[in-house]
C-alpha cells in the first residue's frame, strides 16, 4: 500500500485530476461527455475524480498498471468524500465461474483475482439522489505477459446505499499489498437528459461497411490513434462464415499474438493463446458486437467484447450471447486499424457494417 | 455521425405501467439507459415497435441470471430483463437494420432489497425482435404487474 498526500487541484489525491465541461470529439447533441479525470503522478492506492457534475448516468473507464505487487482496482463513491463506510454490497462472477457476493463491505468489488499486471475496467452508474446507486461492469487484465497467456476477465454489478444524494466522487480504491502504478487513470463520462452539449467523448474515427458487395473481410481504414476505443460491428451472415477480427498498426497483425477468454451461451470459460486472430464466432445467423478496447502504446492492448447472434430467424429460435476478453500483445505501439475477417467460407453480407470511435 | 440524445427520455412525474419512448429517430446503432423505480410490485420487461409497441409474439431471448445457466426464450410478447423485483439499471445496446431482425444486448443491475446487507443481482441477457419491415422508433421498459415510481427513466443514445 502507498498514501496519498494533498495535492494543490481537487482535494486529496495523489493524481491530476482534470475537470472537463465538454472538450471532446464534438458531433451530436447530447452524447457521453467528459466530466472529470484523474491521472496519477505518482504510484497510489486511490484514483480519485471528485466534484463531478449530477448527471443521471456515468460512464467509468479505468485504466490501470501495478508496482509493488498486487492491485485490485475496487469501486467506492461519496458526496462530498469518499464514502469509506460499510455501505457497499456487490456481486461478481471471476473467469465465467459462480458468483461471489459481498455485503455491508467497504468497497464495490469487481474481482478477486488481484494481479499485479495492467487493467482494464468499464462500469455504468445509475445516479439518483434519493435512491441506491447501481452500478453494472467489467474488468478484464493481461494475467501475464504474452499472447501465450489469456487474459483474465471479470464482470459484476454492486450498490452504494446513500439514499440522501446523489454522487459527486467515485473512487477507485486498491486494497492489495501493492499500488497503482504512475500514469494508472480513471475518466468518468455522464450523461443526462437535459444535456445540450455537442462535445462527445466519443468521437466517430471511422465507418467502413460492404454496401459496395459482398466480400470476405472489412477492414478499416487507418483512423487516428485514441486511448480508449469503442467499436460495434453488425456481421451480415449469407452462409457458413466464422467471424474473427485482427488489429493492428498500419496493417492488420497477422501474426501469433492474440490471446482469447469467451463463454458462449453460459458456457464454460474457454481460452485461446497465440491465436492468429480474435474468435468471435458463435454459429449462424447475423451478430451484432460491442469491443471496448484500452489501446496504450506500450501496454498489451486489452479488450471487453459482447456480442448476441441471430440464430435461425424468427421468433420460435433464441439468439445466442457471447462475453469475451482478449489481448493484442503487441508493446511498441497503438493500435490503428481494425478489421473483420472470415475464416469460414464465402462471403460476409452487403448489410455488413463496422464503427470505430475513440477517444484520448 | 456522432453519438446523440435519441428521442425524447422518459421520466416519469407520477406513477406508472412502464417508461416509453415513443420519438426516436431510427438509427443503426442504439445505446438504452433505464433506472425504473418499484411503486408497486415490479418486474421489467423490454418491448420495441414501429410507430407503436409491438405485444406481439415476435421476441426471443437468452439470459443468464447472477451467473446461472442461461435460460432461451422463444416466441415472447416481450423481453425478461430482471431477477427480482425492486430497482433495476439496464443497459442495453441494439443494431436497428430495416430488413434485419433487431439484435440486442441487455447488462441489467437490480438492488434487490434496499441495504448494504443484501447484494445485488445482475443478469446478462441478449434478445431478438424479429421485425424484418422496418426500423423501430419505438422502445419501453415495464413492469406486466405494478407500477414504477416518480423518477423512473428510460433515455436512448443514437448514431447512424
Amino acid at each position: 500500500m502507498s498514501y496519498n498526500y494533498i495535492q494543490p487541484y481537487l482535494g486529496l489525491s495523489n493524481g491530476i485530476q482534470t475537470m472537463n465541461s465538454g472538450a471532446g470529439g464534438g458531433g451530436g447533441v447530447g452524447g457521453w461527455v467528459e466530466l472529470g479525470r484523474t491521472t496519477l503522478g505518482s504510484s497510489g492506492d486511490n484514483i480519485t475524480v471528485s466534484s463531478l457534475a449530477d448527471k443521471r448516468y456515468y460512464m467509468v473507464l479505468v485504466d490501470c498498471d501495478t508496482t509493488g505487487g498486487n492491485a485490485r482496482p475496487t469501486i467506492r463513491m461519496g458526496n462530498g468524500s469518499t464514502d469509506t463506510g460499510s455501505n457497499y454490497a456487490s456481486r461478481r462472477n471471476e473467469n465465467g465461474g459462480t458468483d461471489a457476493t459481498n455485503t455491508s463491505s467497504t468497497q464495490i468489488y469487481q474481482q478477486n483475482l488481484a494481479e499485479a499486471v495492467p487493467q482494464f475496467q468499464l462500469n455504468y452508474i445509475a445516479n439518483l439522489s434519493g435512491k441506491e446507486k447501481l452500478t453494472t461492469g467489467w474488468w478484464c487484465d493481461t494475467n501475464a505477459a504474452g499472447a501465450a497467456n489469456a487474459p483474465a476477465r471479470s464482470e459484476f454489478v454492486g450498490k452504494w446505499v446513500n439514499t440522501s444524494n446523489p454522487l459527486d466522487v467515485i473512487d477507485i480504491f486498491n486494497d492489495e499489498a501493492g499500488s497503482f502504478s504512475t500514469g494508472s487513470e480513471c475518466v468518468v463520462l455522464g450523461w443526462d437528459e437535459s444535456d445540450t452539449h455537442t462535445t462527445n467523448f466519443w468521437e466517430e474515427l471511422d465507418s467502413v461497411d460492404l454496401s459496395g458487395g459482398a466480400a470476405t473481410s472489412l477492414t478499416s481504414n487507418a483512423f487516428t490513434s485514441k486511448k480508449y476505443l469503442w467499436i460495434q460491428c453488425y456481421v451480415d451472415m449469407t452462409t457458413t462464415q466464422n467471424p474473427a477480427y485482427r488489429i493492428g498498426n498500419t496493417t492488420l497483425d497477422t501474426g501469433s499474438n492474440y490471446s482469447t477468454r469467451d463463454s458462449q451461451s453460459g458456457g464454460t470459460d474457454n481460452t485461446r493463446v497465440s491465436q492468429t486472430f480474435i474468435h468471435s464466432g458463435i454459429n449462424t445467423g447475423n451478430m451484432f458486437t460491442n469491443f471496448f478496447i484500452v489501446n496504450n502504446a506500450s501496454n498489451e492492448k486489452l479488450m471487453i467484447q459482447h456480442g448476441v447472434q441471430q440464430e435461425t430467424a424468427g421468433a420460435g429460435n433464441a439468439p445466442s450471447r457471447t462475453e469475451r476478453v482478449h489481448k493484442w500483445a503487441q508493446t511498441s505501439s497503438q493500435a490503428d486499424i481494425f478489421g473483420l475477417i472470415n475464416t469460414g467460407s464465402g462471403n460476409f453480407g452487403t448489410g455488413t457494417i463496422m464503427k470505430i470511435w475513440g477517444s484520448d | 455521425m456522432a453519438w446523440g440524445i435519441n428521442g425524447t427520455p422518459d421520466t416519469l412525474t407520477g406513477t406508472n405501467a412502464g417508461v416509453t419512448i415513443s420519438d426516436l429517430t431510427s438509427t443503426i446503432f442504439n445505446v438504452n439507459l433505464s433506472h425504473v423505480i418499484k411503486s408497486t410490485s415490479t418486474n421489467a420487461r423490454i418491448r420495441f415497435g414501429s410507430s407503436s409497441i409491438d405485444t406481439g409474439s415476435n421476441y426471443a431471448s437468452r439470459e443468464s441470471n447472477d451467473g446461472g445457466a442461461d435460460t432461451a426464450r422463444t416466441s415472447q410478447t416481450n423481453i425478461i430483463a430482471q431477477v427480482n423485483n425492486l430497482d433495476f439499471f439496464h443497459v442495453f445496446y441494439a443494431v436497428n437494420i430495416s430488413a434485419e431482425e433487431k439484435l440486442i444486448i441487455i447488462h441489467m443491475a437490480e438492488n434487490v432489497v434496499a441495504g448494504a446487507g443484501t447484494a445485488p443481482s445482475r443478469a446478462e441477457v441478449v434478445a431478438k425482435w424479429v421485425n424484418t419491415s422496418n426500423q423501430y422508433d419505438n422502445v419501453q421498459v415495464y413492469p406486466t404487474s405494478g407500477l414504477y415510481a416518480i423518477g423512473s427513466n428510460l433515455s436512448a443514445l443514437g448514431t447512424d
